[in-house]
């Protein structure tokens, strides 16, 4: 059995080598001469296209994906089911509400706005749900919540669609909603950062009261740690970094849920030592995707939450299958 | 002074009323087991005497402080709780689990307390083992031995023999008698009666809500308590160095 450090590390070795195709292949292919110039030179043709239109994409895709990971792993520990991720409470789909909002409020040409109301979406919803586990201890509960809260938001999404004036606006919001990191800029990949470090130190201050749930609500709730407390940064924390992920790249789904699964064994099961692994491992996961996404040859670009979803929904059949097993035991 | 002291204790649960004007103790030194049929009310009066369940009037007291006004680590520091609820979300290292009975140690103190508490539940040998691949009596002895793990002065426990074998259950009550013995308390849910009376040394009946008994098992398990709150025809009988309780249907 691997030790936590050296599982990270593994994961994190992954992640670079995945890193290293992400920004060497592309739909443009370049010789090896213009990889050593665009080593070179920065500045020059090839450079552009390495390190300003792949690099950052590449990174956007790692930020993306380690925020839906970390997401997933922290819902699921806190919700006690492996079947969690950040859909089903509803953050994704208020998050991408907010940002249908901006795009066909036409105000999509203004840089920042549609990730500020991304943002301002996962963090609504975030909000509502620290409130409502303030309240409610029974998981059971928080999981309806949400499930309502994404119900309210996908029908509200749909009225914007309804509604939108314009087909443009309608076919902007309809490539957010399918999620990509194409055109990426440094610029977008790099905010994301501090909001994410911030969720990774939720996330930690929360690790104890995720792994005291193994034991229920009712052991946790005796056990001395301040479960209100530490459930509420575990929402917080969840909330912030899909919005990162939903600002960055519009709806990609089943990330969130899957990366937690890939890693859970090697970390031995313990929903706190999950947390950074299944980070890795879902920005990892996603920037591979979004390579095969680039490199399978179709009319137009595949888009990454069609792609993620279409290896997802039967990954989800075979977790829900599983799962079912284990709960018979 | 008692570690637990319920007073005139009320509780409802889904709006009905299920504790009503309880007043029980729990002195250092004593076991105590709470009785009563399906539905009496135990583990809601459990869990409102240790401050998991609103109290609607009445009041509960740990080691002389109002149950709400002590700190909840000084709470779990004094009170070791195990919940009739079973299920363990993950399949963490039995010794992980058990080990959680001690948060605010360091974490290679808390795992040698956890793995001493398997010692005394005959689970060592399983330490380093996923709870998921026990089967449901170890896995209880695991979360035995997370309650022990707290080195809680009172431990309350919500049917600690429940899904055990016979031995199991034996071991299990002696453990639970020992630590009483030193000085500290138990304050448990059976539904063996026998058992109860065997080794605690007051039991309380519960019926409705309400106390109906409360002292010495052969006192609090009268003929008469019997019939009226169990609806069984009994009566002991000795055997050896134990009593044991021969019952029929009413």
């Amino acid at each position: 059995m691997i030790s936590r450090l050296q599982l990270n590390l593994l994961l994190g070795a992954v992640l670079l080598i995945g890193l290293v195709p992400a920004v060497l292949f592309g739909e443009v292919a370049l010789t090896g001469t213009q990889l050593q110039q665009a080593f070179r030179d920065w500045t020059s043709a090839p450079g552009e296209i390495l390190w300003q239109v792949r690099a950052p994409r590449a990174v956007a895709a790692a930020l993306t994906g380690g925020a839906l990971g970390l997401a997933g792993a922290i819902l699921q520990g806190l919700l006690r089911n492996p079947l969690a991720d950040p859909g089903v409470l509803g953050v994704s789909a208020t998050s991408a509400f907010a940002a249908s909002l901006a795009i066909v409020s036409g105000l999509a040409l203004v840089p920042g706005v549609v990730e500020g109301a991304a943002w301002a979406g996962a963090l609504l919803c975030g909000g509502a749900l620290a409130a409502f586990t303030a309240r409610i201890r029974e998981p059971e509960a928080l999981i309806l919540f949400g499930v309502a809260l994404s119900s309210f938001f996908g029908a509200a999404t749909a009225l914007v669609f309804n509604l939108s004036p314009s087909p443009i606006a309608t076919a902007e919001v309809l490539g957010w909603l399918m999620g990509s990191v194409e055109a990426r800029s440094w610029f977008d990949a790099i905010w994301a950062v501090p909001v994410l470090a911030l969720a990774l130190f939720l996330a930690w201050r929360a690790a104890p009261g995720l792994k005291m749930l193994t034991l229920g609500e009712e052991a946790a709730a005796a056990s001395g740690l301040a479960m209100g407390r530490l459930k509420m940064a575990a929402v917080l924390s969840a909330s912030l970094a899909t919005g990162a992920a939903v600002a960055l790249a519009g709806v990609v789904g089943f990330v969130g849920l899957a990366a937690p699964h890939l890693v859970r064994r090697a970390a031995r099961e313990d929903p706190a030592r999950l947390l950074v692994p299944s980070a890795l491992a879902g920005a990892a996961m996603l920037v591979l995707a979004d390579l095969a996404a680039r490199m399978i040859p179709t009319d137009q670009e595949l888009k990454l939450g069609v792609f993620t979803a279409l290896i997802g929904a039967p990954l989800f059949a075979l977790i829900a299958w599983k799962a079912a097993r284990s709960w018979r035991t | 002074m008692s570690l637990l002291s319920l007073r005139n204790i009320h509780a409802r649960l889904s709006g009905r009323e299920v504790v009503q004007a309880v007043n029980l103790d729990v002195a250092p030194g004593e076991m105590v087991a709470l009785v009563g049929p399906n539905g009496a009310g135990k583990t809601t009066l459990l869990k409102a005497g240790i401050g998991l369940h609103p109290i609607s009037r009445g009041e509960s007291r740990l080691a002389g402080e109002p149950i709400h006004s002590v700190d909840v680590v000084q709470r779990a520091l004094s009170l070791g709780y195990l919940p009739q609820e079973r299920r363990l979300a993950w399949g963490l290292a039995a010794v992980e689990v058990a080990a959680l009975g001690a948060p605010f140690a360091p974490p290679s103190v808390a795992i040698e307390r956890g793995r001493s508490a398997l010692d005394l539940f005959g689970v060592g040998e399983l330490a380093d083992t996923s709870v998921f691949a026990l089967s449901g009596g170890e896995r209880a002895r695991v979360l035995l031995a997370r309650l022990f793990a707290t080195e809680a002065a009172l431990l309350v426990a919500d049917e600690p023999v429940a899904g055990l074998d016979p031995d199991a259950q034996l071991l299990c009550l002696e453990r639970f008698r020992a630590h009483a013995r030193g000085g500290r308390a138990v304050l448990m849910t059976l539904h063996d009666l026998s058992l109860a009376a065997r080794f605690a040394d007051r039991i309380a009946v519960l019926d409705q809500g309400r106390l109906v008994a409360d002292g010495a098992p052969s006192q609090a398990l009268s003929p008469k308590v019997l019939k009226s709150v169990f609806g069984l025809k009994a009566r002991w009988i000795e055997a050896g160095d134990q009593t044991l309780l021969v019952a029929d249907r009413a």
